[in-house]
């Protein structure tokens, strides 16, 4: 886990760690670091969506993503030993999700030492327009384990 | 009553869920993307289930699903329960969740999840859910959910012939 977050790192690459969670993968998640931050990518597909009459994306796909984009930010600037795990996420549905791609970036609120607070933002077209945000705690693993 | 193209093991489908599978999940290709399945429905009420499979692990060390499939399980269950309280077809739209973790889900295990909804007002209808595998008291995570009613009615008005079809919730 450790070497895999370095590696991911030294090569400035965070797909590499959302390769390493199957779900994530399967929808299609990817993500670049600009910087010091990270932007993650979810790729319009047909298979994301929930309803075809809109049509719009799944909230539950939208969910997903925001939720890896907080783990997998956290895990990039916080380096822990073991992939935390999540205690409670919020969500917050604004605007449906048109099938074009979104985007999303974290915050680490409170980047503690056993508890983590998240707020992820999720966009499309304008980053001033989110379509929903985020907000969790996820258990730093490795200081202490379940 | 089940259909043997989609396996999960038990429960097996209620003779309802059966009838109404198609016009309620039918049409959300996410929900078929995960093999999402409709359990069981009463009024204001939704069992649905996901069959544990090798590209839905959220956690590679353990094997444990992902959050997020729990999320599309939850929020999938928390519509067709708010949808199964509604008198007539209306269009409805997610406001917000919340998910509580209490523990991992076991790997290799199918998930269900049980929605309620709570209350129903004229606009705004919330909802309560909870994840397990098979003992509704030791749950994987639990849930609350708003929706708002009649978020498209403009927009329905316009719906070709026959669409809004798949959103009537029949009792």
């Amino acid at each position: 886990m450790k070497s895999e977050i370095a590696a991911a790192k030294a090569a400035g690459d965070p797909t590499r760690l959302l390769k390493l969670l199957p779900y994530a993968d399967f929808i299609g998640m990817v993500a670049q670091a600009h910087g010091d931050e990270v932007t993650f990518v979810l790729p319009y597909k047909p298979e994301l969506i929930g309803n075809p009459m809109l049509p719009a994306l799944h909230g539950g796909v939208i969910g997903a993503f925001l939720e890896m984009s907080g783990l997998i930010t956290l895990v990039w600037e916080a380096g822990p030993d073991a992939w935390p795990k999540t205690i409670d996420i919020a969500f917050d549905f604004m605007r449906s999700g048109r099938p074009v791609d979104t985007y999303a970036r974290a915050v680490l609120a409170k980047p503690g030492r056993r508890v983590a607070n998240v707020r992820i933002e999720a966009w499309q077209d304008e980053r001033r327009r989110p379509i929903a945000a985020a907000h969790g705690h996820f258990l730093m693993r490795g200081a202490e384990d379940s | 009553m089940s259909d043997p193209a989609q396996p999960l093991s038990p429960p097996a489908p209620s003779d309802r869920a059966v009838r109404l599978s198609g016009q309620l999940l039918g049409h959300v290709p996410h929900g078929a993307a995960i093999g999402l399945r409709l359990i069981d429905v009463r009024k204001g009420m939704a069992l649905v289930g996901v069959a544990y499979q090798p590209y839905l692990v959220g956690d590679p060390e353990t094997g444990v699903i992902s959050g997020g499939v729990i999320t599309t399980l939850l929020d999938n269950g928390s519509g067709i329960a708010t949808m199964m309280s509604l008198d007539a077809p209306e269009a409805i739209a997610t406001l917000d969740l919340r998910i509580d973790y209490m523990r991992a889900a076991t790997p290799g295990r199918d998930l269900l999840a049980r929605c309620k909804v709570t209350r129903r007002t004229r606009t705004i209808v919330f909802v309560s859910g909870v994840c397990f595998e098979d003992n509704e008291e030791y749950p994987v995570a639990t849930s609350v959910a708003t929706f708002m009613r009649a978020s498209n009615e403009s927009r329905a008005l316009k719906e070709p012939e026959g669409a809004a079809d798949r959103f009537k919730a029949p009792m």
